[in-house]
């Protein structure tokens, strides 16, 4: 798992902390059940608090992508998983537009203009 | 390729010798041996025997070339077949297999148990003692695997995949963690599970036969009850390991937290994905030091690794899944520097 944080931003660490765990679990670098690292160890590599990676972990809590236990740290859910296959589904269908040569732009739209 | 099968092929002929077929042709001779001594011998023969060196257990005549073929020609068996699986298999890394050591425990292994279960079979307690036959093994045993190393050739990889990462790009400032974890294959995992087993089945099992005889478990019992547990601890802190790159370096530490080696990242002179072959290149699985150039490596599975050349030439080497974002990353650090 790749973690990239630059604290010159505006966006606040924990912010931008979730988002890059986040970024790992859709594309499925990470799979339901693989273990977050300890919240201590990534403060330490990232010269963080530790709350701050706390805070980032019940971030992606509340959306329901980790699950937090006492004694085991934070894992990731099932609900990844509907994500990152999602996130395949997508590919392949860029991939089908652009094989009958509609653009990205024009994919997004047309997905858009489907009724709910 | 061609300039290199030659070699090879002589190679895996003189191993098949040292490591396979002297060893196993030894066992089966003192084996045949000691058939045909049984009329000779009384019905029993000690099996078991004592601190003080007397016999206290016996078994019928039987015992020791059955017992022989069994460990003897298993154990090198095993041995041999290991390095043979560990040449066929041996990947890209282009690092040369271990054959020597291989050939060099096979016919060890099968040296000593010869002497041992031979020696102790044909002169039950009269001529010999148990710690002259013992020490007379080991001499031999050492002897015959200094000879098997000095009659092998180990043999270059077929080929090479050793890729420099292109330096993941990095904003001044900006702080980047990568964690990483790599674990044994299926069938490391079987074999360890099989270890734990026997272990605590010889466990219980002395433990049973000691408090039915006894009625309390004796130092055989504590003794096995310890092997348990340092197999266990073994297995442990080998199965799988994590890897950690961040700004301060490259940190593998076992599962429990020890043992760990930590890189600092102004030791690291170069970084390459490579395909590891732990059998080929490093003898086997877990926490491995390979002669030569190998230096340490944490090697649990065939596949993807990290390798890193550090400031004074030394290597390490380590499978990861994912390598090549780790070594990305660990490149892009040193370019920023």
């Amino acid at each position: 798992m790749l973690v990239r944080i630059d604290p010159a931003k505006d966006e606040p660490v924990f912010s931008q902390l979730a988002a890059s765990v986040r970024r790992d679990i859709i594309s499925g670098s990470m799979a339901a059940g693989d273990r977050l690292p300890a919240a201590k160890e990534l403060a330490t590599a990232l010269s963080i608090n530790v709350h701050t990676v706390l805070h980032a972990y019940q971030v992606l809590r509340d959306e329901g992508l980790v699950e937090l236990r006492r004694g085991r740290g934070a894992t990731v859910t099932g609900a990844a998983e509907g994500l990152t296959t999602l996130r395949e589904d997508v590919t392949h269908l860029v991939e089908a537009a652009s094989r009958v040569g509609v653009g990205r732009e024009a994919l997004a739209g047309l997905v858009r203009d489907i009724p709910a | 390729m061609n300039a290199r099968t030659a070699p090879r092929r002589q190679a895996l002929r003189r191993y098949r010798w040292v490591a396979l077929y002297l060893p196993l042709g030894l066992v089966l001779v003192v084996a045949a041996l000691q058939t045909l001594l049984i009329p000779d011998l009384s019905a029993t023969v000690p099996t078991h025997f004592g601190a003080d060196g007397t016999a206290d257990g016996w078994g019928p005549a039987w015992t020791f070339p059955v017992l022989l073929v069994a460990a003897g020609g298993g154990s090198v068996l095993l041995i041999g077949l290991l390095g043979l699986l560990g040449l066929t298999e041996i990947g890209g890394s282009g690092k040369p297999a271990q054959l020597r050591w291989t050939a060099a425990l096979a016919a060890a292994a099968g040296v000593l148990i010869a002497v041992l279960v031979g020696g102790m079979g044909s002169a039950p307690g009269r001529s010999l003692g148990v710690g002259t036959i013992l020490a007379v093994g080991l001499v031999l045993a050492i002897g015959a695997g200094l000879l098997a190393y000095r009659c092998t050739v180990d043999v270059a990889g077929d080929g090479t995949r050793a890729e420099q990462p292109a330096p993941l790009p990095l904003v001044p400032g900006e702080r980047v963690v990568w964690t990483g974890s790599t674990s044994m294959g299926t069938v490391g995992r079987a074999v360890s599970a099989v270890a734990v087993a026997l272990a605590v089945i010889s466990a219980v099992a002395c433990g049973w036969a000691e408090i039915s005889a006894d009625g309390s478990a004796g130092p055989l019992t504590w003794s096995m009850i310890a092997v348990a547990v340092v197999v266990v601890m073994i297995l442990l802190t080998t199965t799988s390991a994590r890897i950690r790159v961040d700004a301060a370096g490259l940190v593998v530490r076992s599962p429990i937290g020890v043992p760990r080696i930590r890189i600092p990242a102004e030791q690291i002179r170069d970084v390459q994905v490579v395909d590891v072959n732990p059998m080929g290149e490093f003898g086997g699985w877990g926490w491995r030091w390979a002669a030569g150039t190998g230096g340490w490596g944490v090697v649990l599975r065939t596949g993807e690794g990290l390798r890193i050349t550090r400031t004074d030439g030394r290597r390490f080497t380590v499978t990861a899944d994912d390598a090549a974002t780790a070594a990305s990353l660990l490149a892009g650090l040193r370019s920023r520097g």
